[in-house]
């Protein structure tokens, strides 16, 4: 049960991390340790991601020109990588948006139908 | 116990990069990255162990299934294919370099087991170490 849940849980996580890094970014310009650690604190730990899920993200993104990245001085010798949201990453995020809520209603309405029920939007 | 924290990282960054295909074009950036987000995290948080790293970051297998699960299936087959291209490439050359050392000891070998016969007009000068049929020398000496 545990395993199944966790299944769904992970598989959930997996649609949706695209999003909430856009969304993020949609915010302010931010860098990929903070990305992590903002998404930790937003969602009181609840929802954490790792390295290896978020960088090939972000980078995947760039290479389609949704986000661009710049380098900025951190401290004395450290520079940090800042994402930042392009207008067609924008637009993205947007269509993304819109067919989670249209798909998350689907799902709620198939949850409570009943035989002869039909969705309507 | 800092150097001990330090080896640790290293061992886990090392394995972290043998997770991450080769053929991944992103893989240099990525590595960089994760080094530095470590490095950040040291700063803030000075009196971290090993544990708490791992904690924050994921276990190395965490890290790989999180990586994979960002791929189809066709991009992680791609990653494998260009591995076993890569690795027929270096076999086929270790294989080609193996034979021409091979070849170029065996010409070597023919080269320097041939006596060194020198004619200068009707008198034959042989060098010393280098072979000579028997009968032949007997017959030149007592000539």
């Amino acid at each position: 049960m545990e395993k199944q849940k966790s299944q769904l849980l992970s598989n959930l996580k997996k649609a949706t991390i695209e999003m909430f890094l856009l969304k993020l970014l949609s915010e302010e310009d931010m860098y990929g340790y903070q990305l992590s650690q903002e998404l930790k604190k937003r969602s009181d730990g609840k929802y954490t991601i790792l390295e290896g899920s978020m960088y090939p993200i972000l980078y995947r993104l760039s290479d389609q020109n949704y986000i661009s990245f710049y380098e900025k001085k951190a401290g004395k010798r450290q520079t940090r990588v800042y994402y930042h949201l392009e207008p067609t990453g924008l637009d993205y995020f947007e269509q993304l948006k819109h067919s989670y809520f249209d798909y998350t209603d689907l799902i709620a309405f198939l949850l409570v139908s009943k035989t002869g029920d039909v969705y309507e939007k | 116990m800092k150097n001990n924290l330090q080896r640790q990282i290293k061992r886990y960054l090392r394995e972290i990069s043998l997770l991450i295909p080769d053929s991944y074009t992103n893989k240099e950036c990525l590595l960089n990255t994760i080094r530095k987000n470590l490095n950040d995290f040291l700063k803030e948080h000075p009196d971290s162990s090993f544990k708490d790293i791992v904690k924050e970051f994921g276990t190395t297998d965490e890290f790989a299934d999180s990586f994979l699960d960002e791929f189809s299936g066709t991009e992680i087959l791609s990653f494998l294919q260009k591995k076993e291209h890569h690795n027929r490439f270096i076999f086929l050359t270790c294989v080609f370099t193996i034979i021409s050392i091979m070849l170029a000891a065996l010409g070597c070998m023919h080269y320097l087991s041939a006596p060194l016969k020198m004619l200068d007009g009707d008198t034959s000068y042989y060098y010393n170490g280098t072979e000579v049929d028997y009968e032949e020398f007997m017959e030149l000496n007592t000539e």
